[in-house]
């Protein structure tokens, strides 16, 4: 775990429950403070579960009621499905790299990815090959 | 002209392999031909297109998601994929050389083509050559037309090398023509058929225009169905879910409440955990294609997606397993769902003072 400032950048567990609590747990005093601004790395997590989206939201809720903020950074395309398909992708702001995330909360960055991929409002994928 | 086919259906790999274009290690072990597109398996349609002009044997293996039962086929199940395939072709072939049958259509499915069988029997006549492989403009569809003195003793590795070393000239289709090779193509297919582009059409009862539902289905009052869509046989779409656009929801799926499901096909036996968005994917029990970013997943939470009770659960025998299985089986909770609405709860708390 790396701190810089008042951003503290940490990497995202894999899914376990316990391994959650124990991020919690370490994150407890840095949330408690004044504008909390965390930085979760997903860099090697490949999959997640039901329980890591609520500790996104929890960690999410925690900050913002102090005025604070949670980004992501190095999510792969496989987590960026999961995103997708539980609807959180909508609620963080995604950024390819943990230093673009950080720089973002010092000034505003064009460069955040959210939602990740372009939506499907163009129509269905219809293109022919044969 | 009565001929006879053979066709050979791969075994179905997994799903990670064949997404997108990812999949050219495994590719040859693919096939996509088992699957179910508005409630039959395309190899079944590719049979029903054949019935009448052809004496049909299907080969194929075991672990196929939905074997072949049609009346008048001839079907061998194989349980190995080399050795006892080859054993059944040779078989295959040895019944219709003992008939002294003319020409054989030979199938490596694969791909869903429409063809005009009787122009192709001409042309292979008329031409005189052995093997008249089938193409179309994008080259050969592992199709072949022979003729069945020139099939005696082969396995199918020797056939294929036969036809690789005596090419004849190819028939080459205009018809349509749907390679199978990964889920864009399975998901191409789907929107083909809705769109009237081929001959499959949507089982079942067009309850409006563009919206079909197979049998009993359970559509909750609150859903939205916007067409086109196809709701498969026994299919349960919970309150305020949303399924649109080219979606197919095929036999003993289950939606959860406020799932939106768009441009998306739901293969048989998945639950959709409540609250998702499925969108431009193909979901085949917990495997999750996401074709937009090309990417197979397999998911392990069932809050998520799940696989529901297999069909081989509603066989008679196995019906009080079933049942209590069904008890057992989980059921999604409510407020783990919830997440737009708790999120949009949190976001109020959060700026309402600074509205």
């Amino acid at each position: 775990m790396t701190s810089g400032k008042s951003v503290l950048v940490t990497q995202f567990p894999n899914c376990f429950e316990e391994q959650y609590t124990e991020l919690l747990r370490e994150l407890q005093p840095h949330m408690e403070g004044d504008r909390p601004y965390i930085v979760f790395d997903f860099g090697g997590v490949r999959n997640l579960d039901s329980a890591g989206i609520e500790f996104l939201l929890m960690c999410m809720e925690e900050s913002m009621k102090r005025n604070g903020d949670v980004k992501l950074a190095s999510v792969s395309p496989e987590l960026a499905a999961i995103f997708q398909m539980t609807r959180v992708d909508r609620l963080f702001e995604i950024f390819e790299s943990c230093n673009d995330a950080v720089e973002s909360f010092h000034h505003f960055s064009p460069d955040a990815i959210a939602p990740m991929t372009p939506r499907h409002d163009e129509g269905p994928n219809l293109n022919n090959r044969h | 002209m009565q001929v006879n086919a053979i066709l050979i259906l791969e075994n179905l790999a997994p799903w990670a392999p064949m997404v997108g274009r990812l999949s050219l290690k495994k590719k040859e072990l693919s096939c996509l031909a088992g699957i179910e597109v508005f409630g039959k398996p395309v190899a079944s349609r590719i049979i029903e297109a054949l019935r009448d002009r052809a004496d049909i044997t299907v080969i194929h293996g075991a672990a196929s998601p939905s074997p072949i039962k049609e009346r008048g086929v001839d079907t061998i199940i194989v349980q190995n994929h080399d050795g006892d395939r080859e054993i059944a072709f040779v078989h295959a072939v040895q019944k219709l050389v003992k008939r002294n049958a003319g020409t054989t259509l030979i199938a490596r499915l694969g791909a869903y083509v429409e063809f005009d069988l009787e122009r192709a029997l001409q042309v292979h006549a008329s031409r005189g050559q052995g093997i008249t492989p089938i193409h179309d403009k994008f080259g050969c569809l592992h199709y072949w037309l022979v003729d069945t003195n020139k099939l005696n003793k082969m396995t199918p590795s020797s056939f294929l090398s036969e036809c690789e070393v005596e090419l004849g000239l190819p028939f080459v289709t205009d018809g349509y023509v749907n390679r199978l090779e990964d889920a864009h193509d399975l998901r191409r297919l789907i929107v083909d058929s809705f769109l009237g582009r081929c001959a499959i059409r949507p089982r079942g009862r067009e309850i409006r225009p563009g919206v079909w539902i197979d049998g009993p289905a359970h559509v909750h009052r609150s859903a939205r169905v916007v067409a086109p869509v196809y709701i498969g046989n026994n299919t349960t779409v919970e309150s305020t879910a949303v399924i649109t656009r080219f979606t197919n929801l095929e036999n003993h799926c289950h939606i959860g409440a406020g799932s939106l499901v768009s441009d998306a096909s739901v293969l048989p036996h998945t639950t959709i955990g409540n609250g998702l968005d499925i969108s431009g994917a193909v979901v085949d029990g917990c495997e999750f294609v996401d074709l937009d970013r090309n990417v197979a997943l397999t998911i392990g939470d069932p809050n998520l997606i799940a696989e529901a009770a297999s069909a081989r659960s509603h066989a008679p025998a196995l019906r009080f397993y079933a049942e209590k299985s069904r008890q057992d089986r989980w059921r999604p909770e409510v407020e783990y769902s919830q997440y737009l609405t708790r999120a949009a709860g949190r976001f109020f708390e959060a700026f309402k003072g600074e509205a």
